[in-house]
């Protein structure tokens, strides 16, 4: 009862406290809030003179206001903005300000506004935010704050108002804008909006400009080395028809008699005049190394910062590990199983950072799913290299399976730590060095351990 | 181009040094603003810079704190709710550590976070707010402004100099895109709407407040508190109150004289509100009867019935100043303080009670200590020095009650409506200075204010003035209006009364009544009459202790209609049932015999059996009897819904008849184990 009160509560007062950051100045804000108290300590006027404080301030409010009714300014607006952001590194972006008007415009706010939605009910009572444990006990168990870092974390970023210099009629100004993502996906940008200040300098007139954008901002990215696995060749069904251009493989082996189904192209029109029975050319089957990288998505509990430490070092392993002739494959369960590869110009590792940008916990299944997608491609996989959320019973199995079918794992247990794993290695006993331990806080410091020698038979 | 983020700009020089003067000026700490003005202006021309941690700010933001919540503690430990006016006065003080070192930082501003414990912990890339840089300046002399509205003291000017300041604010930061003309054209339209707002605001309270008084006094009963009482020293307007009949007193002769009923009696004054700081109730012995309380071993000369309507089960009673006994009242406890408050712990409503009392108007309260002769220090020279001028000090206290007395009756006149408005601490002196026109609260506080300088022991005294008589009821009766204040001196060992309000108070009073009011004084009395009735019963039930018995009569009827009630419920719900058993079918089957006298040789049916199984069963104890065509007729005799017929009804007495001699037969020759 107390916290749906709470929620309602503080849905007014965000509603509120957005208004008045948006529309007053620095300046108007301390002056409201100097109204608000000359109106609390003056509500008895015999007791203090604080009530003419407050008439005053409320005229000069009033005054502002009314000033700020009518504003309609002829200016155009333009978002610079790069092709990626990264999470946790700050983003600069431009925004390209157009005087279309015949008056020098001076004193101009603008304040970009990215997407936001108010978390529900639910999320507001059982969402946890990693600086609760910074927070003190009233903050905690209000949770006011929560609920501001929750609105935060799903917005992406914060953007402040930033003040244009004076802008001459026709005149183009650039102004340079700087934000922090909080988190990977998405930052959706809504609209600008253009703001005068009343002639007191307090007010802001508002003129929202629709300027719809997305910027995908990147997963957080770690210093790696290149891993190499010992991986046979594998045989790929298809050949290169998985590969860049469309077609066989340009390996002539031989000729062969003409097979139905065999196509046209394929006939070798010399030999069929040579020999008067249709000949065709042979290519020779396609063999190369195919590493596969496992993100395990089946969160367990409540433990987002784990699972966005295994989507940062599946991506920093993404951008270390292929190598020029060698593909690697991507592959998670969401909503669906999926399964992306890269390499020999299949596809690019930007498309693959974009899909980690995006990726979800899964809650909809268990492990098997992954499992069953892993031993599905197993035949075409040379070597498999899995980020766990965790080393149970379920995830020893896979790579149990897979090491029987002789494919290399490398195994990165994400917020496990070392003695733990020395305990219970499973199926990776024999090989104590290809299951590492990568505490959340000590991730880079683990990664800089990770030597090539290590993985090399 | 880097764009800029709005930030809260510093304060212009000198305006921080004007903020703190203004608040010194109007709190009387000038003393200590002008040094800190010094000292943060000075700042501005000082080469002198500290480099000074985050860690170091947060400790400074941290003592302003410290020293904030101690200011609290104990201002609120010694005015009560009252002293958040003061906590406001003294904000300056206890922010200027923090002020102090932001003016001889490097840095020049603090963080958010500093002000904010809240904000310190956390992540400053998760949330940049927390690094915000914020010049306190500006918010220091808002703070200023404010806490100087805390000295409530020189109204006309307080509002030009705030003006001013807020101006000069405004000034500093106006956008440069509009011409100064068109700045000033506004700010002098908000000048108007300003003073214009605040004469509304302090129009507004006064309507408020009036109706208010004017709703509770007529719809609601009010209930004396004996620690504290506000009084409406400092009110402009017209004091209303209500006609509503509150109190009715019946004597055994006409008064003479208006009969003072004090309520409460109050020892410390200050800004408008008396009070007592302790007054801790204890407990008077009943007699055997417990119906009479003595209050006072003084012999009585006088007693008198008062009826008055109590809004809670203990509430303050209206007594007269020699009260030595109240008599004939079914109340639970009668508690007194030392201050003379009596409290009845009774059932609420019209209560009636005697009081005996002597008519020497002397109190027998507790004896005087050092609070019944403090004075406040803003009029502590008003009355010094009209004792002074009154030449009280050589005199006898009775002599100096009565020089008092003389000085309040010569010149001074009585109103209900206060035209001037004064900083809070002037409205006494003007009244016994200049303007020596008010109503009781002024005379009363004024008189014990004075004697208090003048040495003598003094009081403040709250109740009710009698003197108006009701011929419709035969009795006198105390509206709301009558509610009146006096003063108590310690004179020779006794607490007197010293009343100086104008005798022409009550008539003054009465020419607000409405013109309909006889009409309200009768729907009084009928419900007064109706209420007295209905408590008088309970009361006399309760004085012989057979009210029990009054209680049996609804009990037995309730009683009664309960089992009527029951009853009903059983007939409905086991008419179909439960009938009589002379009327089921069945039940006068000759057959019946046949089962006793089986049951009559010992061979009791077991429980669980049926009647056919135990016969079947016992069948082998009587050779060449049978019992199937009898029982078959029995079952269908019992349970068709259709019966017998006639003939198959004497069939089967002719059946069971025979079945008891064949039982009988066998018997004689076995007898079945």
């Amino acid at each position: 009862m107390i916290r749906n009160l709470l929620y309602l509560n503080f849905k007014i007062l965000y509603r509120l406290s957005n208004w008045l950051r948006q529309r007053f100045t620095p300046t108007g804000l301390a002056l409201f809030g100097t109204l608000l108290a000359s109106g609390v300590f003056g509500i008895n006027t015999r007791q203090t003179l604080a009530y003419q404080i407050f008439a005053f301030l409320a005229a000069v409010m009033l005054v502002s206001l009314l000033s700020s009714l009518r504003y309609n300014p002829q200016l155009r607006v333009r978002r610079v903005l790069p092709r990626f952001g990264t999470a946790g590194l700050p983003l600069s972006y431009a925004v390209e300000l157009t005087n279309a008007g015949k008056q020098t415009q001076r004193d101009l706010c603008l304040l970009d506004e990215l997407e936001s939605s108010f978390p529900s009910l639910a999320e507001f009572r059982h969402g946890r935010d990693p600086e609760d444990a910074r927070r003190n006990w009233f903050d905690r168990k209000v949770g006011y704050p929560r609920l501001m870092g929750q609105i935060q974390q799903q917005r992406g970023a914060s953007l402040a108002p930033v003040e244009s210099p004076p802008l001459l009629p026709g005149e183009t100004t650039r102004l340079d804008l700087e934000c922090m993502p909080l988190r990977r996906g998405y930052l959706r940008f809504r609209r600008m909006a253009l703001g005068r200040p009343d002639p007191f300098g307090l007010f802001r007139a508002l003129r929202g400009i629709p300027a719809p954008e997305n910027l995908l901002i990147l997963p957080r990215l770690y210093r790696a080395p290149e891993i190499r696995l010992p991986g046979q060749r594998r045989f790929q069904p298809g050949g290169m028809t998985l590969a860049s251009t469309v077609g066989d493989s340009q390996e002539f082996l031989s000729l062969r008699d003409y097979r139905p189904g065999d196509p046209l192209r394929a006939i070798h029109w010399r030999s069929f005049a040579k020999l008067g029975h249709p000949v065709v050319k042979e290519f020779q089957d396609e063999f190369f190394v195919r590493q596969g990288l496992v993100l395990d998505t089946c969160m367990d509990g409540d433990s987002p910062a784990e699972f966005e430490a295994a989507v940062s070092v599946a991506a920093t392993l993404a951008l270390r590990t292929p190598e020029r002739d060698a593909l690697l494959d991507l592959m998670f369960v969401g909503n669906q199983a999926y399964r992306f590869t890269i390499g020999r110009g299949l596809g690019q590792i930007e498309n693959m950072l974009e899909i980690l940008a995006c990726v979800e916990p899964y809650s909809a299944g268990t492990f098997a799913d992954l499992t069953d997608l892993v031993l599905r491609h197993s035949g075409e996989t040379s070597a498999l290299i899995c980020v766990l959320l965790n080393w149970d019973a379920q995830r020893q199995l896979l790579v149990d399976k897979v090491q029987r079918l002789g494919i290399p794992v490398l195994a990165l247990i994400i917020g496990a730590d070392s003695a733990g794993l020395a305990v219970t290695p499973g199926p990776l006993a024999a090989t104590p060095a290809r299951l590492v331990a990568l505490p959340v806080t000590e991730i880079q410091a683990k990664l800089d351990q990770l030597t090539l020698k290590q993985y090399v038979p | 181009m880097k764009a800029v983020r709005p930030s809260l700009p510093p304060a212009p020089p000198l305006l921080l040094a004007c903020g703190l003067l203004l608040w010194g000026w109007q709190n009387t700490f000038l003393l200590y603003a002008i040094p800190m003005a010094l000292v943060l202006e000075g700042a501005r021309w000082m080469p002198w810079r500290w480099p000074v941690s985050d860690r170091e700010f947060n400790h400074a933001a941290d003592l302003s704190s410290v020293i904030l919540l101690i200011a609290v503690v104990y201002v609120f430990n010694e005015y009560g709710a009252k002293g958040i006016f003061v906590v406001l006065s003294l904000m300056p003080f206890a922010v200027f550590p923090l002020l102090l070192v932001q003016a001889f930082s490097e840095a020049g501003h603090v963080r958010l976070s500093t002000l904010f414990m809240s904000l310190r912990k956390l992540d400053p890339a998760r949330n940049p707010e927390a690094t915000l840089p914020v010049n306190l300046t500006l918010p220091y002399v808002l703070l200023c402004i404010v806490a100087a509205s805390a000295g409530n003291h020189t109204e006309q000017v307080f509002l030009a100099l705030v003006g001013l300041l807020l101006c000069w604010i405004l000034w500093q930061v106006r956008p440069r895109r509009y011409h100064p003309g068109v700045w000033l054209l506004l700010i002098m339209a908000t000048a108007t709407l300003g003073y214009a707002g605040q004469r509304g605001i302090v129009y507004l309270q006064y309507q408020v407040e009036g109706y208010t008084l004017e709703i509770l006094d007529r719809f609601m009963w009010r209930y004396r508190d004996p620690d504290m009482a506000t009084t409406a020293i400092g009110s402009v307007g017209r004091i209303k109150l209500s006609d509503r009949i509150l109190l009715r007193v019946k004597t055994a002769a006409p008064l003479r004289e208006m009969l003072l009923l004090r309520e409460a009696s109050y020892d410390s004054y200050n800004y408008g509100m008396w009070s007592n700081q302790k007054s801790e109730f204890t407990a008077i012995d009943a007699d055997i009867s417990r119906t009479s309380w003595k209050l006072s071993q003084r012999s009585p000369d006088h007693s008198l019935s008062i009826s008055t309507y109590l809004s809670r089960d203990t509430s303050v009673i209206p007594l007269p100043h020699g009260v030595t006994a109240i008599r004939k009242v079914a109340a639970t406890e009668i508690t007194r303080n030392p201050m003379g408050s009596v409290k009845m712990e009774i059932r609420q409503g019209w209560v009636r009670y005697l009081a005996d009392y002597h008519s020497a108007d002397m109190a027998t309260d507790g004896p005087p200590t050092e609070r019944d002769l403090e004075i406040p220090d803003y009029y502590r020279d008003t009355f010094v020095n009209l004792v002074r001028k009154l030449k009280l000090h050589g005199q006898s206290p009775a002599t100096a009650v009565q020089s008092v007395r003389a000085f309040f009756a010569d010149g001074f006149t009585y109103s209900l409506t206060q035209r001037h408005r004064y900083p809070r601490s002037r409205y006494l002196a003007e009244f016994v200075e200049s303007n020596r026109s008010g109503h009781c609260e002024f005379f009363a506080t004024s008189t014990v204010l004075l004697l208090r300088a003048a040495g003598i022991p003094a009081r403040y005294a709250l109740g009710y003035g009698i003197d108006e008589y009701s011929p419709l009821e035969g009795q006198y009766i105390g509206r709301a209006r009558h509610a009146h204040s006096w003063a108590m001196a310690w004179i020779d060992g006794a607490w007197h009364v010293v009343d100086t309000t104008p005798s022409v108070w009550a008539p003054l009073e009465a020419e607000d009544a409405s013109a309909i009011q006889p009409l309200f004084d009768l729907w009084s009395w009928i419900s007064f009459l109706l209420a007295r009735t209905q408590a008088e019963a309970v009361e006399e039930a309760a004085e012989d202790n057979t009210y029990m018995l009054w209680l049996l009569p609804p009990l037995l009827m309730l009683l009664m209609w309960r089992l009527y009630f029951k009853e009903r419920v059983a007939r409905k719900s086991g008419a179909d049932t439960d009938r009589h058993p002379a009327e089921q079918p069945g039940r006068d089957s000759e057959f019946f015999a046949v089962i006793a006298a089986l049951e009559g040789k010992g061979l009791t049916r077991p429980a669980g059996d049926t009647l056919r199984q135990w016969l079947s069963r016992r069948q082998k104890h009587f050779a060449g009897v049978s019992f199937a065509q009898a029982l078959d007729l029995h079952t269908r005799y019992r349970f068709d819904p259709s019966g017998l017929d006639d003939q198959t009804r004497r069939e089967l007495a002719q059946l069971a008849r025979t079945l008891l001699q064949q039982m009988a037969a066998v018997s004689r020759h076995k007898v079945p184990t």
